[in-house]
């Protein structure tokens, strides 16, 4: 039989994390590049087919212009060896720390802004910016509950954050579904392989949920808000809220009386205590935003400004994942946490400063343009591949609003051997990994969202532009149990006496001071 | 942590999609069945019986009667989404309402719908060609499979109840129009006809033991106990399901009695005078159609609760009574 590995090489010079100068993860490797080659692709792509299938049959679907979609699956998973991800994860946890510490402080006194970290103008100026978020403090709330960071792995192998999402991240269904599908494709590896399970998570963010009811509480009503079946991520909200055994709730099921927010349910009203809310900030209470939205919940927000309701993640969470204040955030980690980065971003030009803007006009071409306040991958622009017309476009918009702008080198993401008619090609991929938070821990799933780009070139991800996925399997450590104790360490709260904590104390649990480098 | 049941939460807006799914599912089978029963039956006869089985069927589905082929009326009824009782149109329904109830219904009872209507959806005129009978009988199959499943994966909390209410509710009313349709007709003579529009005809035979006729054909449907789509079993199944639902709702004040219509439909059903001329079947339709809209109401107030629509931005639910 062909070796479908035979003549695969990387391209493009981008990283390739199954071939080339990757030694490291050979040995890993060596089990999945043998059981593919004794299976053969047919037999790879039939199974796969099946699986596919079964995706159609139980709607795990997205829907895009009116027709059902699936999330294509490639069955030769992302492997992620045990020393790497100890590390992604404290960077994850260290970030997702840092920006929960910031939004606290700047809708609070504003240390950060008064010690000049971070330019106030910058703040206050982001459309994300919620004045209403002020005086929401409920002693128990945590802002990010669920983070869902958008890393990439470089030219020279290192993993880098791209973005950060902690407004509604979303495909954690996906990355469950993956696993299930990927346990009948290959069932052979789940016994040679020790990879770390996925399953855990809905009873993370469950607990997670639960332990930021209002103090007062003791049976809270834990409730997932969508904004109803016609919404694209519709399916992934009724799985968690099936997952986790919560009602699914639409923004016509609730409704507001005496600062206190009610279910409509067959018994009669009852009282809701936390809110899960998959609804953007704008649609979330129309007496304080659109007013004519009718997702949301009329006096929502002024609930939970009299604390008898949680909403997370909470309001105005927008401004730290702005992408400008984005190049901020290994400054935050460095104030906060008096911590070196342990996760490096990607260069990036802040063009609202005359002189890189300057730059960045010449160099349009060679650069990705994003705007500030989109997620999704909306409105951007890559500038090796987009139009003499589009780069015009975008040099004007740059300068009419540079606020508005970031500029990005073009980073050629890692490549991953994914099936190719009959072949196996390389593709570019990122990786969406999921931190959930509570007042006691902030956990983080074991690999996360792969997405691929499947059309030749592309480093386009996102599923409504020819995306796929893959299964992300982090191999177990061998010494398990003290393993990942970082995520127990208690987070610091604004009602903390420090404002920095003592992260050797969290470090030493760890073991792993050298691999994260000297500390500042 | 130990074992205990908690109490399931059913929200309104789910109660009622789940009982709407029952009620669309109910009325795609439905549907199939009369069309596959006229169709077998059709051989051999005059034109003039055709139109008048052409008209009744639309009066069924409570359609306006035109003048139209059977040929056309059947493939309408089948793929027609414009049509309130095609079958098309109700999987897409049911399809709605199960994807709004996602979270309270079986996985397996989900990829079921999910399978049937996105097969549908792909279904086109030129398919059924020269085999509707396939089609329909692909329908019942799907349909008993839906109704399988949801019975022996879903337990038997608010979630089964009021998908099951939906069901039997549907079903009487089918079969109280099948009535009041065939009746009206003073040349209908084949009540085997009428008996299989409901699969009932071999449930006849065993009970009654006695050629089909008329007079027993509408006593069987209206008073049989053992019959599963006879007004009595239908309704004594709607007065349990309600009284089930009740217990659930803890404040009195908003407790639901079972309907004094239902109650006296019962009584009427099970003890009736003797020698009960069919003239009296007319009164028992009408006391069947206020037991039903006294149902009505009681779910929107009790159990629905509808709550004050704010805006029409977003489609708006809109589901058939007919």
């Amino acid at each position: 039989m062909e070796n479908p590995f035979e003549n695969y090489k990387s391209q493009n010079q981008a990283f390739d994390e199954m071939v080339g100068d990757n030694s490291s993860l050979d040995s890993d490797l060596h089990l999945l590049k043998g059981a593919v080659e004794s299976m053969g692709i047919e037999e790879l792509k039939r199974r796969t087919l099946e699986c596919e299938e079964s995706f159609k049959a139980r709607g795990i679907t997205f829907s895009l212009g009116g027709q059902e979609r699936t999330f294509p699956l490639d069955p030769i998973p992302r492997i992620l060896p045990a020393q790497e991800w100890a590390i992604v994860e404290e960077g994850l946890i260290q970030r997702v720390k840092a920006i929960e510490m910031f939004l606290d402080d700047i809708y609070g006194v504003g240390e950060v802004l008064k010690d000049r970290i971070v330019p106030r103008r910058l703040v206050v100026g982001s459309s994300q910016f919620a004045r209403r978020a002020f005086g929401i403090d409920n002693p128990n709330q945590i802002r990010i509950t669920v983070a869902g960071l958008d890393l990439i792995r470089d030219e020279t192998g290192a993993l880098t954050v791209l973005e950060d999402n902690i407004r509604t991240p979303s495909g954690i269904s996906y990355v469950l579904e993956n696993r299930r599908a990927m346990a009948r494709i290959l069932p052979e590896l789940f016994e040679s392989y020790e990879i770390e399970p996925v399953n855990d998570y809905p009873s993370k963010l469950l607990s997670a949920l639960l332990s930021q009811a209002p103090k007062h509480v003791t049976n809270p009503m834990v409730a997932l808000l969508t904004p109803g079946v016609y919404n694209s991520a519709y399916f992934e909200h009724s799985f968690l809220a099936r997952q986790m055994g919560i009602p699914l709730v639409e923004g016509r099921d609730l409704f507001c009386r005496a600062n206190k927010v009610f279910v409509r349910t067959t018994e009669g009203d009852l009282k809701v205590d936390v809110i899960y809310r998959r609804i953007d900030d704008d649609f979330l209470d129309p007496v304080q935003y659109k007013s004519d939205s009718v997702l949301g919940v009329p006096g929502l927000i002024n609930a939970a400004r009299a604390n008898n309701v949680v909403i997370t993640n909470a309001v105005g969470n927008g401004v730290g994942d702005d992408k400008l204040l984005y190049t901020y955030v290994p400054d935050l980690i460095r104030y906060y946490l008096d911590q070196k980065p342990i996760l490096p971003n990607v260069e990036t030009y802040r063009v609202e400063e005359p002189d890189m803007r300057s730059y960045v006009l010449k160099n349009l071409e060679s650069l990705v343009l994003k705007p500030v306040d989109a997620s999704g991958g909306k409105g951007i622009v890559i500038g090796p591949s987009a139009s003499e017309e589009e780069l015009n476009h975008v040099a004007k918009e740059i300068t009419d609003n540079p606020r508005g702008w970031i500029a990005q080198r073009l980073v050629r993401f890692s490549t991953i051997p994914t099936i190719v008619g009959s072949k196996f090609a390389p593709r570019h991929v990122d990786l969406r990994p999921f931190i959930v938070s509570s007042p006691e821990e902030r956990w983080v799933l074991p690999g996360g969202l792969t997405r691929v780009a499947l059309p030749e070139g592309s480093m386009v991800v996102n599923s409504s532009q020819g995306g796929g996925s893959k299964d992300t399997w982090v191999l177990s450590s061998r010494r398990k149990s003290g393993k990942i104790a970082v995520s127990q360490a208690p987070i610091a709260r604004k009602d903390d006496t420090a404002s920095t904590l003592n992260f050797e104390d969290v470090l030493g649990a760890t073991g792993n001071v050298h691999a994260l480098g000297a500390q500042e | 942590m130990s074992y205990a049941q908690r109490s399931q939460t059913m929200l309104s807006r789910t109660a009622d999609s789940l009982f709407w799914l029952g009620r669309y599912l109910e009325r795609a089978e439905a549907t199939a069945r009369i069309l596959d029963v006229h169709l077998y039956d059709l051989i051999g006869r005059t034109s003039s019986q055709q139109m008048r089985w052409t008209n009744e069927i639309q009066s069924l589905v409570g359609h306006q009667t035109t003048n139209m082929t059977f040929e056309d009326l059947s493939t309408g009824l089948s793929l027609d989404r414009n049509h309130d009782s095609s079958i098309a149109n109700c999987y897409d329904r049911a399809w709605h309402n199960a994807k709004s109830a996602r979270d309270t219904i079986s996985l397996e009872l989900w990829e079921a719908i999910n399978v049937t209507h996105s097969r549908l959806k792909r279904t086109f005129v030129t398919d059924l060609g020269h085999s509707p009978h396939a089609f329909f009988a692909w329908i019942k199959d799907r349909s008993a499979m839906a109704r399988g499943i949801s019975d022996t994966t879903m337990n038997r909390d608010q979630a089964w109840f009021f998908l099951h209410l939906g069901r039997n509710v549907e079903q009487l009313d089918g079969t109280a129009r099948l009535l009041q349709v065939k009746l009206k007709d003073p040349d209908e003579e084949d009540w085997v006809v009428v008996l299989r529009c409901l699969g009932g005809h071999e449930a006849y035979i065993r009970t009654v033991q006695r050629p089909v006729d008329k007079n027993m054909a509408v006593e069987f449907l209206l008073k049989d106990i053992n019959f599963p789509k006879s007004v009595l079993f239908l309704v004594i199944n709607i007065a349990n399901s309600l009284e089930e639902l009740s217990k659930h709702i803890v404040d009195p004040r908003h407790k639901p009695e079972v309907p004094a219509s239902i109650g006296r439909l019962i009584a009427n059903l099970k003890y009736p005078r003797t020698n009960e001329a069919l003239t009296e079947v007319s009164a028992h339709l009408s006391n069947i159609y206020d037991a039903q809209s006294e149902l009505h109401k009681i779910l929107t107030d009790t159990f629905f609760a509808p709550a004050p629509e704010s805006s029409t931005a977003l489609p708006q639910r809109l589901e058939v009574w007919i």
